[in-house]
């Protein structure tokens, strides 16, 4: 894991505007309860993220596709987008980063 | 990385790419089927939609509101073109975006259906061809030419795919469609449509569902609505009846987390019409896919039954959007096949999640169930 600060959290799905949207929400959400303010949570189709991602959240049928798309960024693996420890988990690590 | 799972990642990207030309212009789409519902002679508003005829056929003056005038126009100019734009894009950005409008001009003006399946063919290849052009003369451009030339090849590409679009790609884009609407029809008159379910829900839980929905049927679909004015293939994928009848199994039979995290899945699922968030309770008990099945399949009978189906893709699979798409003729038919399909569905799925809730109890001991960290286990590769 990079030792810099992450500032933007991508949520990427296969179109890149339906489940992965209502993640960042909820993402969105947790990070804003957490204080958390420098960070931004986009979403976008796997299709399209870059090498340059930081943070990468799928769920597991897509995370192969993600760490092909962008090999160095934290992939984060989600089983059910309601309900998730992951979300915390990622909000965690980000608030240990700037502790 | 597995055989199986590149295999699976294959797939998934090119039925991506497929559906990635289709969904970021279904607003479009939505507006297409909107103007259609408004303003045909069985719609909301048909005054407004073209001059009323007389008793002799003579066209009356409604006041110059003729606004039916734009749905041909729309599906078959509009539609393919933005589809095609979108292709060239993902392929060669917005240059490869422009090119491909350019070269899918041939296939419309070559054909006289509309060319959903030509613009998805010649948008992606016009973005390919400028790529490849562009990449002979990169970096041997004199400064102060670049756009000169950067122009002119586009143009001259751009102009030269129309050409063979219309002359070589049109054709044969046509005998395949109409060869694909002939079989998707006979698969309709012979009432074996239902079995359709038992590909596209399996594919559905592995995220092929925009694949199915807007690479495949959404064109079909939208081709046959654009003759009959309505079309089943819009329910096969979108119906959210079978996945409501799985997440009410699960939020009445099931245990812990998952029983707990599937009433907000239901109104995430059935009211704002993100499906994926029923995919994981199928993955997590994959004989539940049987359900889905048999609930795809129920819902795809009961549209045969009543010869209904939407106007324009319901996207998101929303009952809303769902709704909204519905031709006045088709209500019944639309309403039952989301019931019914929810019924059967919930009853299997209920057997399922019924018969294994002791074994489920015991793994939530360990909060987390055993299935769930063994399939986390299998995708950690």
């Amino acid at each position: 894991m990079s030792a810099d600060l992450t500032h933007t959290v991508i949520f990427a799905c296969d179109a890149g505007m339906g489940s992965s949207a209502m993640g960042a929400t909820l993402l969105r959400t947790k990070l804003k309860t957490a204080g958390i303010t420098d960070v931004t949570v986009i979403n976008k189709a796997v299709a399209e993220l870059a090498s340059d991602a930081e943070l990468v959240i799928t769920h597991s049928g897509l995370t192969d596709r993600a760490r092909h798309m962008a090999p160095d960024a934290i992939h984060v693996t989600v089983e059910n987008f309601m309900a998730t420890p992951k979300y915390d988990e990622v909000v965690e690590t980000l608030r240990a980063q700037r502790a | 990385m597995t055989t199986s799972s590149s295999a699976r990642v294959g797939v998934q990207k090119f039925g991506s790419f497929l559906s990635g030309m289709v969904m970021p212009n279904i607003a479009a789409f939505i507006a297409w089927g909107l103007i259609t519902a408004f303003f045909i002679p069985t719609g909301w508003l048909p005054a407004l939609g073209a001059n009323p005829l007389d008793a002799d056929g003579n066209a009356l003056n409604n006041g110059g509101l003729n606004f039916l005038a734009m749905v041909g126009p729309m599906i078959v100019y509009m539609l393919p073109l933005l589809i095609a734009n979108t292709g060239g894009r993902l392929v060669y950005g917005v240059r490869g975006g422009v090119v491909g409008v350019i070269g899918t001009m041939g296939v419309i003006v070559g054909t006289s259906i509309p060319m959903f399946m030509g613009a998805m063919i010649v948008g992606p290849l016009g973005g390919w061809l400028i790529k490849k052009v562009d990449a002979i003369w990169a970096g041997k451009i004199r400064a102060g030419f670049e756009m000169l030339v950067d122009n002119f090849s586009a143009g001259i590409v751009g102009a030269v795919l129309a050409l063979v679009a219309f002359l070589g790609i049109a054709p044969f884009v046509q005998t395949v469609s109409d060869a694909l609407g002939t079989g998707v029809q006979a698969l309709y008159d012979s009432g074996f449509a239902p079995l359709l379910s038992i590909l596209v829900e399996p594919a559905k839980v592995l995220f092929l569902n925009n694949a199915i929905n807007h690479g495949v049927l959404t064109p079909l679909g939208t081709t046959a609505a654009a003759e009959s004015g309505k079309s089943f293939l819009f329910l096969v994928e979108a119906n959210p009846g079978p996945g409501l009848g799985i997440l009410l199994a699960f939020a009445v039979f099931g245990v812990g987390l998952s029983k707990a995290s599937a009433p907000g899945a239901i109104i995430i699922h059935f009211l704002g019409g993100i499906h994926e968030v029923y995919f994981p309770y199928v993955l997590m008990k994959p004989a539940i896919i049987v359900a889905a099945i048999a609930g795809g399949a129920t819902g795809v009978a009961t549209n045969w039954l009543f010869g209904s189906g939407l106007r324009a893709p319901a996207s998101p699979g929303s009952i809303f959007a769902v709704l909204l798409q519905t031709p006045t003729d088709s209500y019944i038919g639309v309403i039952l096949s989301v019931v019914l399909s929810a019924t059967v569905s919930f009853l299997i799925a209920g057997i399922i999640v019924r018969s294994t809730r002791k074994a489920d109890l015991d793994a939530e001991a360990g909060d987390l169930s055993a299935a769930k960290a063994q399939s986390k286990a299998n995708k950690g590769s």
